[in-house]
């Protein structure tokens, strides 16, 4: 059997990428169910017994920021001990888990606006009026079938979400729980501070009530948001490169 | 493929100042099958952690191929290190496979299979496995994954006296056909001592001797005899004496070092017993005591 | 083939490989292995008793050196045509040293008169010729 035509055509970064992808493809499938069941009842309920007077959806869809949050902590925190014990170096574990992350952000982005598109007809049927009540949103749009922004506007949230998981893991494992604790900030950082400059959230938003703004310009919103995605991955990476394990923390599988 | 692996003035000190490894210089050719030989706490963990770039040495160097494994993608996927065998989540066996030949260049699917059927493995959940099935398929990733160094630390935790024959017989015939370094740290010395090329002991971070296992094993005598006859054959033939029994006026002494045939011959003259004894023996004499909390 | 009896466990406390060559030489001399008889390959050997095959090969290279082995470039390790005799020589130099001066020392510590056991000696000579 010839193994080295294998390792030529063998990137590692690539295969992190698509073995973590592989595995968050089903964690997407459950949080699909998950969004599905809530527009659901969230129609049938509000339908049934309260009144619409505009989307329900805008107000459920952004739970999925912080099942992104989840999935970033859970990527590094579940998968490093793995990856590095199955011969894959830090740096391309870190390139990888990011890579699928934003595979999954751009993913999640598509399903979430798709579920404004639903709703549109949904209430379109219903004779319901299709409108952002905007009682604690602002976003950067302002119309719910503004899909590109809409979709725009989500995956960046998605990624710097992802993006805050991983930091916060990758400062508890290099530091541990004490000096880590301080990057949790950062990682929170960017997390808000992404919300904050989208006007996305509830704590984007409340922030922004606080301090007396109104809704952000597209332009600025994104270009804020890109520089904390870009700063907290590059943290992130640095701090990773660094982790040791302990030998009984190695293992094979999950 | 093989790679020569060197540590060279290796040392490894913790966080908590604790000093694992202590500037150790140790050579290891490709296509070795090395013994690593320590009690616990020794550093043999520790050593096997730091080739497989889990860790960072402190001070000196880890060589793989002549290089710093540390972050380079080249060798990291050249080494394996199988420990204890973790518990498991979710993954079913035949996840762990399928991901262990995804980022594995070398893997050997059909030599995986092989071994399923040889362990005896299910394709269930990996916690639903008992703890000897697991500890075999950790060690079934080391094999099948083939590569050029293959590190054992301990990981037959639960696997009963059968399987890990098994799996010594695999270590040696697959070695035969693939020749690659695999290097073995177990307390049950006697099983595997056969298999053994080279023997390292490492004892309190430092290595104590690293040596082919039949000239250690040759190091070891026994002499037996009349007390003062025992004592002043020891040190005539500069023999250090790592512990003695005695029973009436005859003691036995387990002695390290070269004897000559001219001594042996001298042994005989004076009605003393010279007698082998085994690497499990040797090494138990030849590493000290658990210190009792002592400050390092 | 020929492979001589199977050694049925390895001392784990000397040497391996010299354990190796003397169950072979006794072998060779029991009969079991025969003059040009073909002897398992160094790989076959290692795998049947659990072996590191470098130890095995040190083991026949001694049996090589003291002649009662050949290599067969490409085929394999076979025994010597002369290699009973070599063995029985052997045996024969050692004896005297490695068994009967002990045996006389151990007399003389007990205390047995050496023309008792001469004796015994001629006695157990008449019987084996009956």
């Amino acid at each position: 059997m010839s193994t080295t035509a294998h390792t030529t055509s063998h990137r590692p970064s690539l295969r992190a990428a698509g073995g973590i992808g592989a595995d968050l493809a089903f964690y997407a499938l459950v949080w699909v169910g998950v969004g599905v069941a809530l527009l659901t009842i969230n129609l049938v309920a509000n339908g049934v017994w309260g009144e619409i007077d505009g989307s329900v959806w805008d107000g459920t869809a952004s739970i999925f920021q912080y099942a992104m949050l989840g999935g970033g902590v859970m990527v590094v925190a579940g998968y490093l001990p793995v990856y590095l014990t199955h011969g894959i170096t830090r740096r391309d574990f870190t390139t990888g888990a990011t890579i699928a992350l934003v595979g999954l952000a751009a993913v999640a982005a598509l399903a979430t606006t798709a579920g404004y598109l639903v709703e549109s007809i949904v209430f379109d049927v219903a004779d319901w009026p299709h409108v952002l009540t905007g009682e604690h949103e602002m976003h950067i749009y302002d119309r719910p079938d503004q899909y590109g922004l809409i979709a725009v506007e989500l995956f960046s949230l998605y990624v710097t979400h992802a993006i805050a998981g991983m930091l916060i893991v990758a400062a508890l494992f290099r530091l541990g729980w004490v000096f880590g604790s301080v990057f949790f900030l950062a990682g929170v950082g960017v997390a808000v501070g992404s919300e904050v400059a989208l006007a996305s959230g509830a704590a984007g938003v409340l922030v922004r009530e606080w301090l007396g703004l109104g809704p952000p310009p597209v332009g600025v919103g994104l270009l804020i948001t890109a520089a904390l995605a870009v700063a907290g991955a590059l943290l992130t990476r640095m701090l990773l490169t660094g982790v040791v394990v302990e030998t009984k923390d190695a293992a094979l599988w999950r | 493929m093989t790679l020569d692996l060197e540590l060279r003035g290796t040392s490894l000190r913790y966080d908590d100042g604790t000093e694992a490894l202590r500037g150790i210089d140790l050579a290891v050719p490709a296509g070795t099958i090395l013994g690593l030989l320590g009690r616990n706490g020794a550093g043999k963990s520790s050593l096997m952690s730091l080739v497989a770039s889990l860790h960072r040495p402190t001070g000196g160097q880890v060589l793989v191929g002549g290089r710093e494994p540390w972050e380079r993608p080249d060798l990291t996927a050249q080494v394996a290190l199988i420990g204890e065998a973790a518990e498991g989540g979710t993954w079913k066996v035949r996840d762990a496979l399928t991901s262990a030949g995804y980022l594995r260049p070398t893997w050997d699917p059909s030599y995986a299979d092989r071994l399923l059927d040889l362990f005896e493995i299910p394709n269930v959940k990996i916690s639903n496995l008992s703890r000897g099935k697991r500890a075999a398929l950790a060690c079934l990733v080391g094999l099948a994954g083939r590569t050029p160094i293959t590190m054992y630390d301990e990981p037959y935790l639960g696997m009963d006296a059968p399987t890990r024959y098994a799996f010594y017989d695999e270590v040696l015939s697959d070695y035969m056909v693939h020749p690659r370094t695999v290097i073995i740290s177990t307390h049950h010395i006697d099983e595997v001592a056969s298999l053994f090329g080279q023997v390292a002991i490492i004892d309190a971070g430092r290595l104590v001797t690293y040596d082919d296992t039949d000239n250690l094993r040759s190091r070891g005598v026994e002499v037996t005899g009349p007390t003062s006859a025992v004592d002043d054959f020891t040190s005539a033939a500069g023999l250090r004496v790592l512990t003695t029994r005695r029973l009436g006026g005859t003691k036995a002494a387990v002695t390290y070092g070269e004897l000559t045939e001219a001594a042996r011959r001298r042994a005989a003259d004076a009605g003393l017993e010279l007698g082998p004894i085994s690497l499990q023996d040797l090494f138990v004499h030849l590493s000290t005591p658990q210190p009792e909390e002592a400050a390092l | 083939m020929n492979q001589g009896t199977p050694v049925a466990t390895l001392d784990g406390r000397s040497p391996i490989y010299r354990q190796i060559a003397e169950q072979i030489s006794a072998d060779i001399l029991s009969g079991a292995l025969e003059p040009d008889a073909q002897v398992m390959s160094t790989n076959q050997f290692a795998a049947h008793f659990r072996i590191n095959p470098a130890t095995v090969a040190k083991g026949f290279q001694q049996l090589v050196d003291d002649g009662l082995l050949y290599k067969k470039r490409g085929i394999g390790m076979f025994v010597s045509p002369d290699a009973p005799q070599r063995l029985r020589a052997r045996h024969r130099e050692r004896f005297m040293a490695d068994v009967v001066d002990p045996m006389i020392a151990e007399a003389h510590l007990i205390g047995i008169d050496l023309d008792d056991v001469v004796d015994r000696i001629h006695r157990r000579r008449q019987d084996d010729h009956r």
